[in-house]
């Protein structure tokens, strides 16, 4: 529980750099006539576990690499983290795609 | 009595292109001992302390605790804790967000809560404080926590004299129960608070039994003790 809440902490830090990117990923959503909302979570969902999450990670290391530290103090390693930051990206991205089927059912 | 622990490092290696930087480095550490650890500028302090707590890779290393050999110590719980030489807290969280995310126990959270020169910074961001401050915070942080060695990087450096001792006896309260490697370049402070001096120079490790040594192997300017 304690290091599941440590891993959150590390994801909300990079959700903070990803969440903006993926919004303006997901306008291009717009530019299509026809269902708009799936398109939208379709390049939100994208951009979630790829180009956002690489600008998080990279941002990440470039402003705040040190916070790493923090982490390794209490056993968790850069690659533990990151791999549960795109695990729970997993997760945000399956919600999404039920939302999606909800809306068009 | 707390049981005695050792840390053994032996063989470690490391080498940035064509340099040498570290070359078969060998120390011990006990519970209970501060070792302080003086060189150079540049001279692979950093990387070695790196290197012992695991999270710098070098292909030629040995590091035991108690007997055991351990690749990457800091992954494992309770075994190693490293002070870095830069801020290692979040920026977005408070002093008491910070103790209650890092410490599981609640008779520790309080325990830091109270302390006289932290209670007054509880809702303070870890960037609103001095060096000073911020250095002593975090020391009392990873002292809380259940580990069996703990490697300071500058615990001293940027700070004034009242934190320095500050530190020092915070340090001198937790030797029973840990081992301390320490670096600094305020050499005064390592020569007093630790047991055994180690002199890193020219990627070997040297024994420092005086202080004059020190000036024989040029890591202090002549006149220093005249």
């Amino acid at each position: 529980m304690h290091k599941l809440k440590l891993r959150l902490h590390y994801y909300k830090v990079l959700q903070s750099f990803n969440l903006p990117f993926s919004l303006l990923a997901s306008s291009t959503g717009f530019i299509f006539q026809e269902h708009v909302a799936a398109r939208i979570i379709n390049a939100f969902s994208l951009s979630l576990l790829t180009g956002g999450f690489l600008i998080a990670l990279y941002l990440f290391e470039d402003r705040y690499s040190g916070q790493y530290f923090f982490y390794h103090n209490l056993g968790l390693s850069k690659i533990n983290l990151i791999v549960s930051s795109f695990l729970f990206n997993v997760g945000l991205v399956i919600l999404l795609w039920f939302v999606k089927v909800y809306l068009y059912a | 009595m707390p049981k005695k622990h050792t840390l053994q490092v032996d063989s470690i290696q490391y080498r940035i292109g064509e340099r040498q930087l570290l070359t078969d480095i060998y120390l011990s550490c006990e519970t209970g001992d501060i070792l302080g650890l003086l060189g150079r500028n540049g001279c692979g302090k950093t990387t070695l302390l790196q290197i012992i707590f695991g999270s710098r890779h070098t292909d030629n290393k040995h590091i035991r605790v108690d007997g055991k050999v351990y690749p990457e110590p800091y992954k494992h719980q309770n075994l190693m804790a490293y002070l870095p030489q830069h801020n290692f807290l979040p920026k977005n969280l408070t002093l008491s967000k910070i103790i209650d995310l890092y410490l599981t126990s609640q008779e520790k959270r309080e325990g830091v809560k109270q302390d006289v020169l932290v209670k007054m910074h509880l809702h303070k961001y870890a960037y609103e404080l001095s060096k000073g401050e911020s250095r002593y915070f975090e020391l009392l942080l990873l002292l809380q926590l259940d580990v069996k060695f703990i490697l300071l990087d500058e615990p001293f450096s940027g700070i004034s004299p009242l934190y320095v001792e500050h530190i020092e006896s915070l340090l001198l309260d937790h030797k029973k129960s840990k081992g301390f490697i320490i670096t600094d370049h305020d050499y005064r402070s390592v020569l007093r608070i630790s047991d055994r001096i180690i002199l890193l120079a020219d990627g070997y490790c040297r024994p420092i039994n005086h202080e004059e040594e020190l000036l024989e192997w040029g890591y202090i300017p002549a006149g220093t003790f005249s």
